[in-house]
């Protein structure tokens, strides 16, 4: 079984988010940067604990600057068998789902692992654009996986509810809640990740035609009115004039 | 030409159809051409989409998979070119996020998923805005390419009707059935799902613990609403 799970690095869930003066850069200044909490818990828990039952070998990819090596580490602490970075400071979903596709393309991974988005950018892309570079089938939102001989089962939620099905290997998914529980990297773990094969591989030219120009942060919300409970005519009169929903 | 793939599960339309219609139109008329809608399998009603600004509909046939993303996109790349689209609208759903990247790469075309207002036009590339970093931010976007795909996220257009319905034409696609298997599909029966939902009572972390939401589902079954979460609360366990 050979698995590749596509890590990303981003701000913390907790981060401030600000952008330079102009708005064309990310202000990265005091910023704790994590894995993406999705490649994390449910991609690479999966991942691994389908190598501890089937064997074979998990790979940890990212694309991103030698500065991303901690959280890669990480990755291997929890427990991939090598990672492979991909040295770039990605520009746009577009770009690290081409160079995820061309490492991949010669490797014959059985499944590649991705988290359902990312908590910076939301995009929800990569996962199907690697998934068409390679022509495999791709199964979005998965929260369940079950490998039986070369056929997977998966539940993938959809609007309202669960779709439940089944594609032979190899193909594409994107990890949601639900497919394994987070794990946190032992002694061993992070001992032993100091000497797993960390390759860097060089990026491969690609024009994305959507980029990023500017960034804005949103309006202030508005105040929070508090109700007392003893006023509840009062909560009625704001829900009917106010925000009209009853 | 604008070409929206309207989505339709289970062979129904739904709000995000109607508002990804909508939202065609609009785009449409900022380039100064028309909208067409694509469904995708035998589809209820879909005459009706031209209430929403669709100057055509087409209902793909042939064995376009509409469980399959790859079929899909397939599907919807060839009617595309076909038709000499160059925006090309999902809805961002589950069923378009798996379409979005495909169809960009498909096409090779510019996307920026999960956009939530109106484009401006500059030249010839088009400028969208989306929320990123879980909304405590807005990015402006330009894509240049030819052809460019954008998926509209939800709630973000309300629907609305100006025209009047139209002949479904049926296109032919040469697009193969899917690879992927689809056993079986559960819903929760008689619940709103949250994106079709009218009123949403939503909580956060306030509520401390999960024994206190039952106020929060007595209040939305009393407005006929749905119940939402804050992200941290969704993300506990």
């Amino acid at each position: 079984m050979k698995l590749l799970v596509c890590i990303s690095q981003t701000p913390d869930t907790t981060a401030k988010v600000s952008f330079n003066a102009d708005g064309t850069e990310f202000n990265a200044a005091g910023v704790q940067f994590i894995m993406n909490p999705y490649d994390e818990w449910y991609a690479l828990v999966r991942a691994c604990e389908l190598r501890e039952t089937l064997g074979g070998t998990v790979v940890a990819l990212n694309v991103g600057p030698a500065a991303n090596e901690t959280t890669i580490r990480k990755a291997l602490a929890i427990g991939a068998d090598e990672a492979v970075r991909i040295n770039a400071e990605p520009p746009s979903a577009a770009f690290v789902a081409k160079q995820i596709a061309e490492y991949a393309r010669s490797q014959n991974f059985d499944i590649i692992f991705l988290g359902k988005e990312t908590i910076d950018y939301n995009g929800s892309e990569v996962g199907a654009m690697v998934a068409e570079y390679l022509d495999l089938p791709y199964v979005s939102y998965a929260s369940k996986l079950d490998l039986n001989g070369n056929t997977a089962t998966l539940e993938r939620d959809i609007e309202g509810g669960v779709e439940v099905l089944e594609v032979d290997l190899p193909f594409v998914l994107s990890a949601a809640k639900g497919m394994a529980v987070q794990r946190i990297p032992n002694m061993r773990g992070i001992m032993t990740a100091r000497t797993k094969p960390l390759t860097e591989v060089q990026p491969v030219a690609f024009e994305d035609a959507a980029r990023a120009v500017q960034f804005t942060l949103p309006p202030a919300k508005a105040g929070v009115k508090l109700v007392d409970p003893e006023h509840m005519d009062e909560l009625v009169r704001l829900l009917h004039e106010e925000a009209k929903v009853i | 030409m604008v070409l929206v793939f309207a989505e339709s599960p289970r062979g129904n339309l739904k709000k995000a159809a109607f508002e990804a219609v909508t939202y065609g139109k609009k785009v449409a008329e900022l380039l100064g051409t028309t909208c067409t809608a694509l469904t995708i399998g035998k589809v209820n009603g879909a005459d009706e989409l031209g209430r929403y600004g669709a100057s055509r509909v087409l209902q793909a046939s042939g064995s376009p998979d509409h469980f399959d993303s790859q079929s899909c996109a397939a599907a919807i790349a060839e009617v595309a070119k076909n038709n000499g689209a160059t925006v090309i609208i999902v809805s961002h759903t589950s069923t378009g996020k798996s379409i979005a990247g495909r169809l960009a790469v498909r096409l090779n075309a510019g996307l920026v998923s999960g956009v939530n207002s109106l484009p401006a036009l500059n030249g010839t590339a088009l400028r969208v805005k989306k929320s990123v970093f879980s909304g405590k931010a807005i990015v402006a976007y330009e894509i240049g390419s030819a052809v460019k795909v954008l998926s509209l996220m939800g709630n973000a257009v309300k629907p609305e009707q100006g025209g009047n319905p139209v002949a479904v034409e049926a296109v032919f696609v040469s697009t193969g059935a899917g690879r992927i298997r689809v056993k079986e599909v559960k819903t929760q029966e008689g619940r709103v799902p949250l994106p079709e939902a009218e009123i949403v009572v939503s909580a956060g972390r306030g509520m401390k613990d999960p024994s206190n939401w039952g106020i929060v589902e007595e209040l939305a079954e009393t407005l006929g609403a749905t119940t939402a979460c804050s992200r941290p609360v969704a993300d506990s366990d």
